[in-house]
């Protein structure tokens, strides 16, 4: 495994799952249960395919933003402060993250 | 962690008998700038409070100050505190106000006579927390209430991770809720959770609860909302859970994996929860229902635009005070927050860089505790020349 970037993990855990890029409402209904849903940033109407992810990752946002509180309710890892990460994670690609250590990983 | 019920609920005759110390209050704004600094201001929706709460800061807490001097002639900290469900919205209260008391030109003696109601409120409400979270707990039940919860409770004990899932859900479904109705400033109005409760060596009781979830005078559409009042109960092992002084949560372990039992009430009623599947699916359906009304309900938000989204800010703000205004014989929808409305309308959000975290945090927090500080007459009108001198001169140099 490989270290792609580290942002900082705000909810406990580990979870692997494909990347799901969400940049408007139309890629909602890409998300599948077990994804990992990438973003700038979660709002609430994300509140359905937040439910179905297994982990959340957000360019923005710290230990008090929304993805945050909800990933930690959810016991689902979240990274949060990932710089980029709708432009540097590829879609569909299997990735491993940790809400521990806000390590996220590929498969070399 | 626990003090005695009668210690806790003691009934004083009179407001202000155990004033503010000035060491409670430096911890308070040592845990204020905190609170401030863990937060990404530009994930706030729907703009960051502070850029906006100044606008009409000082109608605010000029009329939050009349309230306050009708009401302490005539009511106890206990009666007042009883308006509120939790103590998130006192809470809450009295460090937003620390902005407005600034933005006001408010006198030292009413600052001080602002901070020390709120903080006889809180005392009053909250078993621990003299020093607003100073321990990162929100304990509002005495030992013996809590004793009766284990009790009464049909308790679902955690044997797969099918409930923890969906508990989970209903929990995230109903902050996002929480934030549709009250935005993201003012959601504790709405959700705000108690303990942790120690009950045995490794095992923590926590209480989670969402009120005020029918605001029809805001949301007329919350009318045919289903539930009134939801709250669900768990009990964690080998785990720590903290709350912050903006009613933020965190778990220092995975809050499925680590659960051990769960009682779902809603609206008094419990809801059997248990590990069959037919309990399972009724729990989903609630699940979706839930998840489907507050994702609607965030797009209506969203809808609104901004000069709406400010409108509804200035009323969240308001309605949280509904009873404690009536109290004082004011309405929370009148004249005075009709003002209120008219002073922000048409007006942008400001910019100030007061809250650009990429300056040393030392020098923020400085900064940030002399505006802050009501010992101080340190008006918001003088934050711009203070900001120059505390932090921004020295940007780098740290």
């Amino acid at each position: 495994m490989r270290i792609i970037k580290k942002g900082k993990g705000v909810s406990q855990g580990q979870a692997t799952g494909k990347v799901k890029i969400i940049k408007n409402f139309e890629d909602f209904s890409k998300v599948q249960e077990g994804d990992v849903l990438v973003t700038k940033m979660t709002d609430p109407t994300m509140t359905v395919i937040m439910g179905k992810a297994n982990a959340i990752i957000t360019e923005t946002g710290g230990m008090a933003c929304h993805a945050a509180i909800v990933a930690r309710e959810l016991g689902i890892p979240c990274v949060v402060a990932f710089e980029s990460a709708t432009e540097t994670l590829k879609e569909g690609s299997t990735i491993h993250v940790c809400g521990t250590t806000g390590n996220v990983q590929k498969e070399e | 962690m626990f003090v005695e019920q009668q210690e806790m609920f003691k009934r004083r005759n009179k407001m202000n008998d155990n004033p503010i110390t000035d060491e409670e209050l430096d911890k308070l704004l040592e845990i204020y700038c905190e609170g401030i600094y863990d937060m990404d201001p530009k994930t706030a929706l729907p703009f960051w409070d502070y850029d906006f709460g100044p606008l009409f800061g000082d109608l605010w807490i000029k009329r939050m100050i009349k309230a306050i001097k009708i009401i302490k002639t005539q009511f106890s900290p206990k009666e007042v505190a009883k308006l509120f469900n939790g103590i998130a919205v006192p809470r809450k209260e009295l460090i937003y106000s620390l902005v407005d008391l600034k933005v006001g030109d408010i006198n030292k003696e009413d600052r001080k006579e602002f901070v020390n109601f709120w903080w006889d409120i809180i005392r009053e409400k909250c078993a621990n927390d003299d020093y607003l979270c100073e321990n990162k707990t929100n304990l509002i039940h005495s030992k013996e209430e809590i004793k009766e919860l284990m009790k009464k409770l049909n308790w679902n004990e955690h044997k797969d991770k099918k409930i923890g899932k969906e508990m989970g859900k209903i929990s995230m479904s109903l902050n996002s809720l929480s934030y549709g109705l009250y935005s993201d400033i003012f959601a504790h109005n709405c959700f705000e959770n108690f303990g942790p409760y120690k009950i045995s060596g490794n095992e923590i009781f926590v209480v989670k609860t969402w009120t005020n979830l029918q605001p029809v005078e805001i949301w007329p559409e919350t009318k045919d909302f289903k539930f009134k009042d939801i709250k669900i109960y768990c009990i964690y092992k080998d785990m720590d859970y903290t709350v912050d002084i903006y009613n933020h949560q965190w778990y220092s372990a995975n809050t499925v994996d680590n659960l051990v039992k769960v009682a779902l009430v809603i609206d008094g009623k419990e809801i059997l929860v248990a590990n069959d599947e037919d309990n399972i699916e009724k729990l989903r359906e609630i699940t979706k229902y839930l998840a489907e009304f507050a994702v609607e309900q965030f797009h209506k938000y969203k809808k609104e635009g901004f000069e709406k989204n400010k409108a509804l800010w200035v009323m969240q703000r308001s309605y949280q005070f509904k009873e404690f205004f009536r109290l004082a014989g004011l309405e929370w929808n009148g004249p005075e927050m009709q003002e209120m409305l008219t002073r922000v309308k048409d007006k942008p959000v400001l910019n100030n860089p007061y809250w650009d975290f990429s300056y040393p945090k030392e020098r923020l927090f400085r900064f940030w505790k002399k505006c802050f500080d009501p010992r101080l007459d340190t008006y918001f009108s003088k934050w711009e020349e203070l900001f120059e001198k505390e932090v921004k001169t020295k940007k780098g140099v740290d």
